[in-house]
């Protein structure tokens, strides 16, 4: 997180933000295709809004902000609440382990907010503080869900998670 | 740990060559729209305002309702002012004229200081027989410029009275009343304009009396 410098070109933003986006959408909508029409469409907001960042940590904040809240549109609105997403473990292109499908698939059947701070912590490496922030919740509440979540994890892992 | 086989399997989720593509092409045209000329340029950290035409309408409502209730208050406050002044200049207290000093006074100055008379009466004793009533209490009186249509009755020495309607007000005379050219007798029973002055106990003192013809 030293980078300082804001990236401006179009190829270099969706060169370094394009698998953080895809993934975050991913997590919390749990379905490849909707999580690319949703980070397709913050890439276009963020050209359109055209912000002025302090930092490339502002920036990647803002990306992943904007993600998220537009996840929870897209779970809450009124054609999701009454068609039921497909909802898919990884791609079958992804050549993963099974070992590493079985654990992503595992936090892919945690709760939203379970998920949502267990991939902000140990996928983008934010502290709970700064998810905190991100999130817009109080820090108290973010220590629950994570104890919450590895508590789960554990449960369906029957293993180490992390002791963090 | 499952936390690294969690992170190595998300690791592996990217997006792909043609989502890459696509997005990039949509991304270039939003830029270019949004930087095409008679566009306003953000502010820094800040999306563009964006008004609706119905948020816009309400807006413009809340500011002339706001402009125009002060200006009602300010035009009421005006006219007010202007009446205290008028009031304050007038209520001034008179400054008490000498024979030298009305000698040669405007006499048409409805305004003009009415200096106490030796035979003004008292509201008391005016109240109790205005015609009888003399010598006054050597206060001078306040100098409040009014005055009053009705029909002049009964003219005494010291004054007469107005009938305005139904009622009949007691109008004190001077030597200083103005009865524009006319003798008191003349105008007897005749529709008159009376500029008086009242004082603090609320006796009224005729300055000029005007024939209504």
């Amino acid at each position: 997180m030293g980078e300082t410098a804001v990236l401006q070109s179009t190829e270099e933003i969706l060169d370094r933000y394009a698998d953080m986006v895809l993934r975050t959408a991913y997590t919390m909508v749990k379905n490849r295709h909707d999580a690319e029409d949703i980070a397709q469409d913050v890439f276009v907001s963020l050209m359109r809004a055209n912000p002025t960042f302090e930092s490339a940590e502002h920036q990647k904040a803002w990306l992943l902000r904007v993600t998220i809240n537009r996840c929870k549109s897209f779970l809450t609105s009124s054609w999701q609440r009454k068609t039921q997403g497909l909802e898919e473990a990884l791609p079958a292109d992804v050549s993963c382990t099974p070992t590493e499908r079985t654990v992503v698939d595992a936090v892919n059947a945690l709760p939203l907010k379970y998920r949502q701070v267990i991939y902000l912590y140990y996928i983008e490496g934010y502290a709970t503080a700064e998810i905190a922030r991100l999130l817009n919740l109080p820090l108290n509440t973010v220590l629950s869900q994570m104890a919450r979540a590895r508590k789960l994890l554990k449960k369906t892992l029957k293993g180490e998670w992390d002791n963090v | 740990m499952f936390e690294q086989e969690y992170r190595q399997g998300m690791e592996k989720l990217s997006a792909s060559a043609q989502w890459r593509t696509d997005t990039l092409q949509k991304m270039q045209q939003a830029r270019q729209a949004s930087s095409a000329p008679g566009q306003p340029a953000p502010a820094p950290g800040k999306r563009p305002l964006r008004v609706s035409p119905r948020a816009a309408l309400l807006c413009a409502a809340a500011v002339v309702a706001l402009l125009v209730v002060p200006l009602g208050q300010w035009q009421g406050l005006w006219t007010g002012a202007s009446t205290a002044t008028l009031s304050e200049a007038d209520a001034a207290p008179a400054r008490v004229m000498t024979a030298e000093d009305t000698a040669g006074a405007d006499t048409d100055d409805p305004r003009m200081a009415i200096a106490p008379q030796a035979d003004m009466p008292t509201q008391e004793s005016a109240e109790a027989a205005p015609e009888q009533a003399t010598g006054g209490t050597g206060a001078a009186a306040e100098d409040v410029p009014l005055w009053q249509q009705g029909v002049l009755e009964e003219l005494t020495d010291t004054g007469f009275y107005l009938r305005e309607g139904t009622e009949r007000t007691y109008y004190a005379i001077t030597a200083q009343t103005d009865w524009g050219g006319a003798s008191a007798q003349a105008l007897e029973d005749c529709t008159v304009t009376v500029v008086y002055t009242q004082d603090a106990d609320g006796l009224r003192t005729a300055v000029q009396v005007r024939a209504d013809f």
